[in-house]
């Protein structure tokens, strides 16, 4: 089994029991195969509360009124279809890694899209190539997973990043969640961020990352080129200069984590020569939960 | 500090020429990476701008800086000077005498001790002192190197010098130095001695590296035999035990490397003695062995050896003259010769039936009538001549006599002496000429059928011959050519001591053969073999033209170097004042050290270089 090979027999084999692991909650969108937060019109009972002036008086539990000389509204769960939308960033530097980013990116696109599909959601695959973004129709059931996955294996990674730029240009025009799957090696992480939550977007930010960026292993004077840009820096390897770019990694890291928790946006960190197993039900496992 | 060697500065040369090949190294290698977006922070403290910068805060280079230049300090050979040991002149002394092939401590031994001792003084010297090295071993010191400020080559000298199994005479090697020390006019001198045995250096100013240690050692003292009437041997060996402990040992008796007896577990107390008899022995063979079978810390005189003599070695000569106390005296030097005088020529036939080697007739010579020259043995005749072999014309005038081309003349080819009177000689066919006149030979020398005659025409007492040097050159020549008997003027030597072997001046040069088995070469004639440097048995041989030559004699460990095996170095009276200890006292030399912090940097460097990378 070749490790570039994005969608093997192992993955489908592991996504059968990453279904039962994950567990997204949603706050829109049409009615679905999911329960949604949402108290609605539907026919599972839900919960009790007073009524208030401009609730449908329809809803009233007159045998409750008779009972307690107080008007009651029943509530009952409203099933809705989920919206949801895969950014998947298609920049170089996603093609790095002796263990690819790219594959891990895509495989990790796969895995959620057939979660989303099985629960009979709509998904809508959204791939970026610097600031323009290629945005597949929403597909939603079962059915239409071979489509994503055809369309993820069509993903090429050799753009600069634009994740703003890119994002922006997609069109979110109602609730559901925001996946982005990127390294965010990006200054405009906050813009992007703002940019989602503004069209009511739940934000889940994957970031892939390889071992080569985690811990870099290299000796002597080297001359770093940047895979996306012509822009390179050359510098002298030292155990303090490791110990610095540890440093700032940590920074940028925290970074991340500080805007996540500002707009509450999950936030996943997942290294490239994990396995599939670790990623699943690791990272994966904890979308939903929070 | 100072420095032995200023030359290997020139290395320093390598310091620019490392941190070049440092900058050269510095070029970047390109690497791709996935983006530089987190390197850009450290970007400014840490980019390499210029060649300079490279070089900062690189541990790497200045470790190797360091251990190159570490490097060049340890082979300038820095020493320490202490408490004024540097004398512009040293003198060593190293005594190689027999007791120093002693076990000095592990398998090293005493000279190995000496010398590594002396190496490591000599290379602690300052580059300008002069040194003179003198070994001991024999009856006279060895002046090996004299004055040299060539440290490497005396270096070379003590390195190669072996020890030897001889006598070593300290005292004199110290007199030999304390002559040197009063002739050296310029700066001051220190003699250095290296040896295990009790010497004072008196006047000598220096000191002394006693390299004695408590050890056991048994020796074969000696080893006799007598010759029963029956043919049978009798051989008595003496063992001597110079060690601090009881020995117990057998001992071993071999004739021609045949162990033939043994006396078992022969108990010696120290300091004590035991002889061993072994009689009844019927054996054939020419050499015999004693063994004390046993290791102890001196090998070399566990054996002794003594050569059986066949009883052939004497010559027997009749001197027919009335007097002749020049040709007496002249023949008194010459070993294995026993003279007997006569002055009855009329009974030389009576004589003839003593078998006599040779037959010197002085001024009386049978007329070949009535009384005939002997039929076996040589022939020399002096002032005469004999008729039926040959004639002489008697000359009363002077004659100026030279030497002509002839064995006989060897190393006096140049003889020129007058004669008051003498005959004059018609060279018989069978001999040659080696005197001559301007009316004609006055001696020759010839093989008449297996007899050597030779014949010189005129009285001793009638030249001024005998009052040059040329004369007992001439007389030995002579009766080495007339007299065939054993070539050696001993068989039993001490390691050091010298032997005369005389051969045959016609033959082809004496072939010595050593107990190893190596062989050297001597010159015909008298020779003087001196190279008794190692134990064992010795054969020396001489092929000419009808026969061979040949005689063996043995060499042992001299007895008073197995006692010096333990004597006390420190023994001596009248030398308080003298520095003595079992180490030289030399300049301390850094060049070990130096080299422990050359490793230690190359340690280092290895850890910096394995933390960085």
């Amino acid at each position: 089994m070749a490790d570039n090979e994005i969608f093997n027999a192992e993955f489908y084999q592991k996504l059968n029991t990453l279904r039962m692991t994950m567990k997204m909650h949603l706050a829109a969108g049409m009615s679905g195969g999911r329960k949604s937060n949402a108290k609605g019109s539907s026919v599972e009972f839900s919960d009790f509360r007073e009524y208030i002036l401009g609730d449908d008086i329809r809803r009233i539990d007159w045998n409750a009124y008779g009972r307690f000389d107080k008007l009651f509204v029943k509530l009952f769960m409203e099933e809705k279809e989920g919206e949801f939308h895969l950014f998947i960033d298609g920049s170089k530097s996603m093609d790095f890694g002796e263990k690819s980013k790219a594959v891990c990116a895509s495989r990790i696109a796969g895995a959620l899209s057939y979660v989303v599909l099985q629960n009979l959601d709509r998904l809508y695959i959204h791939k970026l190539y610097g600031s323009s973004v290629t945005s597949d129709k929403g597909v939603t059931g079962r059915q239409a997973f071979a489509r994503v996955i055809k369309s993820l294996e069509g993903i090429h990674y050799d753009s600069d990043t634009d994740l703003l730029g890119g994002i922006s240009r997609s069109q979110l025009k109602r609730r559901g969640v925001s996946v982005v799957i990127s390294d965010f090696y990006t200054t405009d992480l906050e813009p992007m961020l703002k940019y989602l939550a503004f069209h009511k977007q739940e934000i889940v930010l994957v970031q892939v990352l390889s071992r080569e960026e985690i811990d870099p292993k290299f000796e002597g004077t080297v001359k770093l080129l940047d895979s996306e840009t012509d822009g390179n820096v050359r510098i002298t390897m030292s155990g303090g200069l490791i110990k610095e770019y540890r440093d700032s990694y940590e920074k940028f890291l925290k970074n991340i984590d500080a805007l996540a928790k500002k707009y509450s946006t999950q936030y996943i960190r997942v290294a490239s020569d994990e396995s599939l197993d670790a990623i699943m039900f690791g990272a994966l496992s904890k979308l939903g939960t929070g | 500090m100072k420095f032995l060697y200023l030359w290997p500065l020139v290395f320093l040369i390598l310091v620019p020429v490392i941190i070049i090949m440092y900058m050269l190294k510095q070029r970047a290698k390109d690497h791709p990476f996935s983006s530089i977006f987190l390197w850009h922070e450290l970007y400014a403290n840490h980019e390499a701008d210029t060649p300079w910068e490279k070089l900062k805060k690189n541990w790497l280079l200045f470790l190797q800086l360091l251990t190159l230049l570490f490097l060049i300090l340890a082979i300038c050979s820095p020493y320490l000077l202490s408490g004024g040991k540097q004398a512009e002149n040293v003198i060593v002394i190293i005594d190689n005498s027999g007791s120093m092939n002693a076990r000095y401590q592990g398998e090293k031994s005493r000279i190995d001790e000496a010398k590594d001792q002396a190496v490591s003084l000599v290379n602690a010297l300052r580059s300008e002192s002069t040194v003179t090295l003198i070994t001991c071993a024999g009856d006279d010191p060895t002046l090996v190197v004299s004055n040299t400020k060539d440290h490497a080559s005396v270096v070379k000298q003590i390195k190669d010098l072996k020890g030897s199994c001889s006598t070593g005479k300290v005292d004199r090697a110290v007199a030999m130095a304390l002559t040197m020390q009063k002739q050296l006019t310029e700066g001051a001198c220190e003699t250095y001695l290296f040896t295990d045995q009790a010497v004072a250096l008196g006047d000598v100013k220096g000191e002394v590296v006693n390299l004695t240690t408590a050890l056991d050692n048994g020796y074969v003292d000696y080893i006799s035999y007598a010759k029963g009437s029956d043919g049978g041997l009798t051989v008595m060996a003496k063992v001597t035990n110079a060690g601090p402990d009881t020995i117990i040992s057998d001992i071993n008796l071999y004739i021609d490397g045949k162990m033939i007896g043994v006396k078992e577990q022969v108990e010696i107390p120290s300091g004590g003695s035991k002889i061993a008899y072994f009689d009844g022995l019927y054996v054939q063979g020419s050499v015999l062995m004693a063994e004390l079978n046993r290791k102890d810390d001196l090998m070399e005189d566990n054996c002794s050896y003594e050569v059986i003599k066949t009883g052939e070695e004497e010559a027997k000569v009749l001197l027919v003259t009335e007097q002749n106390v020049y040709l007496e005296k002249a023949m008194a030097q010459i070993p294995n010769v026993k003279v007997t005088k006569t002055n009855e020529i009329r009974k030389i036939n009576e004589f003839e039936n003593e078998n006599y080697d040779l037959y010197i007739f002085d001024g009386m010579v049978p007329d070949g009538d009535l009384i005939t020259l002997p039929k076996q043995g040589n022939i020399l005749i002096f002032d005469g001549y004999y008729e039926p072999y040959f004639t002489g014309k008697r000359f009363t005038e002077g004659l100026r006599v030279s030497a002509e081309q002839n064995s006989v003349m060897k190393y006096i080819e140049n003889a020129n002496f007058g004669v008051g009177r003498g005959y004059i000689y018609e060279v018989p066919d069978f001999a040659d000429s080696f005197l001559t006149t301007s009316e004609g030979s006055i001696g020759f020398i010839g093989l008449h059928d297996t007899q050597t005659i030779a014949a010189m025409g005129f009285d001793v007492h009638d030249s001024d011959l005998p009052l040059l040097v040329e004369f007992p050159i001439l007389i030995h020549n002579l009766l080495n050519e007339t007299i065939i008997t054993g070539m050696v003027s001993s068989t039993k030597l001490d390691c050091g001591d010298s032997v005369r072997i005389s051969s045959k001046l016609d033959g082809e040069d004496v072939v010595v053969r050593y107990p190893d088995a190596t062989e050297s070469l001597l010159l015909t004639g008298s020779a003087i073999f001196d190279s008794t440097y190692q134990v064992g048995v010795y054969h020396v041989s001489q092929k000419f033209t009808g026969g061979e030559l040949s005689a063996d004699f043995a060499v042992n460990f001299p007895n008073e170097e197995s006692e010096n095996v333990i004597s006390d170095a420190t023994a001596v009276d009248g030398d308080e004042d003298k520095q003595e200890s079992n180490t030289v006292s030399a300049p301390l030399n850094l060049r070990n050290w130096i080299l422990l912090f050359v490793l230690i940097a190359l340690v280092i460097e290895w850890i910096v270089y394995v933390k960085r990378s």
